[in-house]
């Protein structure tokens, strides 16, 4: 794999894994006891294991020519692997934060183990680890194929993908030590941002680069959202994330921002975070695997157009939304309700284009799991965006904020509509990019799908109901004219839906187990069987 | 610049450069002859060929 690389780009990677090295060493050097010395030792290590991997193959014979025939996919292969073995982790932490919930004693008086830390670790492996490496590995699928271009070269998607999971090693190993920025979503210190920084620019200007070098007149509209994603992301993240380290020698630092114009910041961040990471570059995903898997084009080209303009600009005005009735001027509150309400009309048109992109060809959503798995990933980018809407609503609000609602509506998203399409991009990539005819099992797709299904269903149902009698409970008067129940009444009753949800959970986590063994049994097979892809001769690897 | 000039603008030109924003965004997406380079996009992806263009 390595010895892919031109004696060039060898020489570039064996520099940049040595310059890795050596930032490892000096953060492990004048970090002294600080949490960020155990960052400085994970990136040296990974830079000395870079250093020899690049150097056991830097004399081997240039590769062929004739690799510039083909896509290049090895960087696709790693994501896709990488974002598989995050998610099974991230989703197996979840259903420990859940089991949390009934069991408090579940930590086993650990500080590492604590909710504060590992509900982070759970949100930043699934959002982050899970969803970026699979945005990053099929965004260099889409591009390609959409471009009909190879990629621009071929070290830079291995600096970008490297670079992330080391930031996200960063961030999740950070929690554990106790390391928090102490924003939703944001939590990783100073220098894990800024080096994401670095890595999100590679990633923007490696799209840029292929991007021109396609082949195709018109900019497949796949190609916007991702772009999108990328460049709206650099830019919530560059803001959200300034901040004043105490010292260049620790991890603690401070935002720039403070009080309600900090909380602001965090929120425009924050939904724009669901926008698009959760939504936008998804939304990529789901505008090339799905016409291409139901073997039709989109419904209507032009709507999709349409809704990508909708949706980049009406996001960036919802943020307020999370912060209703709080010290932030009304207006701007108002403002944020009015465009998550107007929000709605985009969203639904993506969703709307899936479904009337798939009306035709419904034999084949009955009979194949992988386009069922993006068929409900669009019923349920539907209804949670028609729930997001709803909820940003003042009133409301009211009763939903602070309760499980919010949870559930979040679940509703990111299991029913980024796990799903995800899921439905892996099984149609997957076969082609390794050769192979199909998925080792379609059983296990069936099991994979059913399962995922069931768990999701059961975790939402459960929390919707969760939420409203919570929301309820606590506004809940008697004759006296005092609250008729306390917040312990409330946790008690709760108790039979959070048991449901571990129930919700383990299903999800159990279809996504199914998910990994078929992915990896698919793989190990394409090492007996002949690769069916135009072969031109190559070096050995 | 005090809280009102803010409110002006984003009464008046905020609300216009929006509106005019979508408005060209419809007429560019939707004039017809606009219709044969969106089905060519749209059909652009359904081919069986998968090397890159030489």
């Amino acid at each position: 794999m390595i010895a892919q690389l031109t004696r060039t780009e060898r020489n570039v990677a064996m520099t940049l894994a040595a310059l890795l090295a050596l930032l490892g060493l000096t953060m492990a050097a004048v970090g002294n006891h600080d949490p960020m010395a155990v960052h400085g030792f994970m990136a040296l290590a990974l830079g000395l294991v870079l250093v020899f991997a690049v150097g056991g193959v830097l004399e081997e014979p240039t590769p062929s020519p004739a690799r510039l025939l083909q896509y290049y996919d090895d960087p696709i292969k790693v994501g896709i692997v990488l974002a598989m073995i995050w998610g099974v982790f991230a989703m197996a932490i979840g259903l420990w934060v859940a089991a949390l919930m009934v069991w408090p004693d579940a930590t086993f008086g650990q500080a590492w183990s604590s909710y504060g830390r590992l509900r982070p670790v759970h949100t930043t492996g699934v959002v982050f680890a899970f969803g970026g490496n699979a945005l990053i590995a099929t965004s260099f699928h889409v591009m390609q194929r959409t471009c009909r271009a190879r990629l621009a070269d071929q070290l830079s998607p291995w600096f970008v993908l490297i670079g992330y999971n080391l930031f996200c090693l960063w961030a999740v190993s950070g929690y554990f030590m106790g390391i928090t920025q102490s924003k939703e979503y944001a939590e990783p210190e100073w220098y894990a941002d800024i080096w994401l920084v670095i890595v999100w620019v590679a990633y923007l200007v490696l799209y840029l680069r292929t991007l021109k070098r396609r082949a195709e007149p018109h900019i497949y509209v796949a190609n916007w959202y991702y772009l999108a994603f990328i460049v709206v992301v650099a830019m919530l993240h560059i803001v959200n994330a300034a901040a004043l380290p105490v010292s260049w020698t620790g991890a603690k630092s401070y935002p720039a921002f403070s009080g309600v114009q900090d909380a602001m910041v965090q929120w425009w961040y924050g939904h724009n975070a669901v926008a698009f990471f959760m939504t936008s570059g998804f939304l990529g995903m789901l505008y090339y695997y799905l016409p291409v898997r139901a073997q039709r084009p989109i419904f209507s080209y032009r709507l999709s157009i349409l809704s990508f303009w909708g949706i980049t600009f009406f996001y960036l005005w919802v943020g307020s939304h999370h912060l209703h009735y709080t010290a932030l001027p009304h207006w701007v509150q108002t403002l944020g309700m009015t465009f998550s309400v107007m929000l709605l009309v985009p969203s639904w048109a993506s969703a709307g284009n899936a479904l009337l992109t798939l009306n035709g060809a419904w034999h084949r959503v009955r009979d194949d799991a992988t386009l069922r798995f993006m068929f409900v990933a669009a019923v349920f980018y539907g209804l949670s965006t028609f729930e997001g809407s709803f909820l940003a609503i003042r009133p409301v609000n009211a009763l939903s904020h602070y309760t499980d609602w919010t949870v559930g509506h979040v679940h509703s998203g990111a299991l029913g509509w980024l796990a799903m399409v995800t899921f439905g991009a892996f099984y149609s990539v997957i076969p082609q990019i390794w050769g192979r005819p199909a998925m080792y099992s379609p059983k296990l797709v069936e099991w994979h799908f059913w399962l995922a299904l069931t768990g999701l269903l059961t975790y939402v149902f459960a929390l919707w109901n969760a939420g409203i009698t919570q929301g309820l409970m606590w506004r809940t008067y008697n004759d006296a004219g005092t609250l008729n129940y306390s917040f312990i009444d409330s946790m008690e009753a709760m108790r039979p839906y959070y048991i449901a949800r571990v129930v919700g959970g383990s299903l999800f986590l159990a279809g996504i187990c199914v998910g990994a063994v078929n992915i990896w049994l698919t793989v190990r097979g394409a090492r007996n069987a002949a690769a069916d892809r135009p072969l031109s001769p190559q070096p050995a690897e | 610049m005090t809280h009102e000039t803010y409110v002006i603008i984003a009464k008046t030109f905020g609300l216009i450069y929006l509106m005019v924003f979508f408005l060209i965004v419809v007429f560019q997406t939707y004039r017809p002859s606009r219709r044969a380079s969106a089905d060519h996009a749209a059909q652009s992806i359904l081919t069986a060929e998968d090397r890159p263009c030489p």
